[in-house]
């Protein structure tokens, strides 16, 4: 039994240093709708954002839950300047007629938070 | 067999396994977390007088006397950790607007450097003027810090956690964790490692956005010795809930 107990911890370690995300931390994949709808998944940058506004502007202001995912965003929420249309409106961003800068995932991609740094954090489970 | 002989059987398998897991998914070096001060430990190479100059220390402040661990992130790595767009397993390398995207080296690369993450010290970014992100985009939205800091007793010779709302609350409105995440009285709430590990409390934005759960001496950062030290400081109040914490202003 002990055995078995190293060994999952030992593949449980080495998957982890496996699993080094190349993309940024804390890259965000969106593709709960993406593809259904014919368009390439959305990959939000926190880092980019980060630079310009707290994390309370979208995390309270804008009213984005704090696990990716969670968020049931359509294209109809942001042309009424909900969500990330509150920015990307062609004033403070580009607005969202602009898709493909939006829209540049790998196709298949799953949604979730990418790009740990040795742990994957919640993006792992 | 009983359920009550079962889990006294089990248990200390369940234990040992979950610690396996702790200590394989967090690549944490348990010594180091439980042995105290952090002199005695192996750390990144001594920053160079170049890269000093380019970040300089953060600001504390005078009240808080404890010592907390060298910054281990002030060494500069030599090469560019950043991905380019087209490179990074995301971005798709045909997208047609992937040209016009900023990279993230560009952007991060100027920043405070941090040897985690996204290699960039955002705290530090911060408050040294480096990045001067909105705070609101309402005005009638209030914006506040707190200057409280909590050290939270986990027990056994594990270092005390110490949390500084201020730094959180330079970036985080207060209902982004309150009462959402932790109710708001010190030593109430259930965190643990395994919670944390599996994206709950903490773990909502420490292994996500914010620095990454390998990071063990940044939060537990003061050794048990100190508890006493601390509790007996005028400005700090001790409150005996599910945890220990000890409560103070500054």
């Amino acid at each position: 039994m002990r055995r078995l107990v190293w060994t999952c911890a030992f593949l449980l370690g080495a998957f982890g240093s496996l699993s080094h995300g190349l993309a940024e931390y804390a890259d965000v994949v969106l593709n709960n709708r993406a593809e259904q709808a014919g368009v390439r998944p959305v990959v939000f940058p926190h880092w980019f954002h980060r630079i310009r506004f707290r994390c309370m502007v979208c995390h309270v202001e804008l009213g984005f839950e704090m696990r990716a995912g969670a968020n049931d965003v359509t294209m109809n929420d942001m042309s009424a300047g909900k969500f990330c249309g509150r920015c990307h409106n062609g004033e403070i961003a580009w607005g969202t007629e602009n898709c493909d800068l939006c829209h540049n995932g790998k196709p298949g991609l799953k949604t979730g938070i990418r790009g740990g740094h040795r742990t994957g954090g919640p993006g792992r489970w | 067999m009983s359920t009550h002989a079962r889990i006294r059987r089990r248990g200390p398998v369940t234990l040992l396994l979950a610690a396996g897991l702790i200590s394989a998914a967090v690549g944490c070096d348990i010594e180091r977390l439980a042995g105290g001060p952090a002199d005695g430990v192996p750390s990144a190479p001594a920053p160079t007088v170049a890269a000093a100059d380019r970040v300089p220390p953060v600001r504390r402040s005078q009240r808080n006397t404890v010592e907390v661990p060298p910054d281990e992130a002030l060494a500069k790595q030599p090469s560019a950790p950043w991905r380019s767009l087209a490179d990074d397993g995301l971005h798709d390398p045909t997208a047609p607007a992937l040209g016009i995207l900023q990279q993230p080296e560009e952007a991060l690369s100027v920043l405070p450097w941090d040897s985690a993450g996204n290699k960039v010290n955002w705290v530090r970014a911060l408050e040294d003027g480096h990045i001067n992100p909105r705070t609101r985009l309402y005005p009638e939205t209030e914006v506040e810090t707190l200057n409280i800091t909590i050290y939270l007793n986990v027990g056994g010779r594990t270092n005390l956690v110490r949390f500084p709302h201020f730094h959180h609350t330079k970036w985080l409105g207060c209902e982004n964790c309150h009462d959402r995440l932790f109710v708001d009285q010190a030593g109430a709430n259930p965190i643990s490692m395994f919670r944390i590990l599996q994206g709950e409390d903490c773990g909502r934005c420490h292994g996500a956005v914010s620095f990454p759960l390998t990071e063990c001496n940044r939060c537990h950062s003061v050794p048990q010795e100190q508890l006493e030290t601390i509790s007996r400081r005028p400005e700090c109040v001790t409150r005996k809930r599910q945890k220990t914490a000890i409560v103070c202003e500054g």
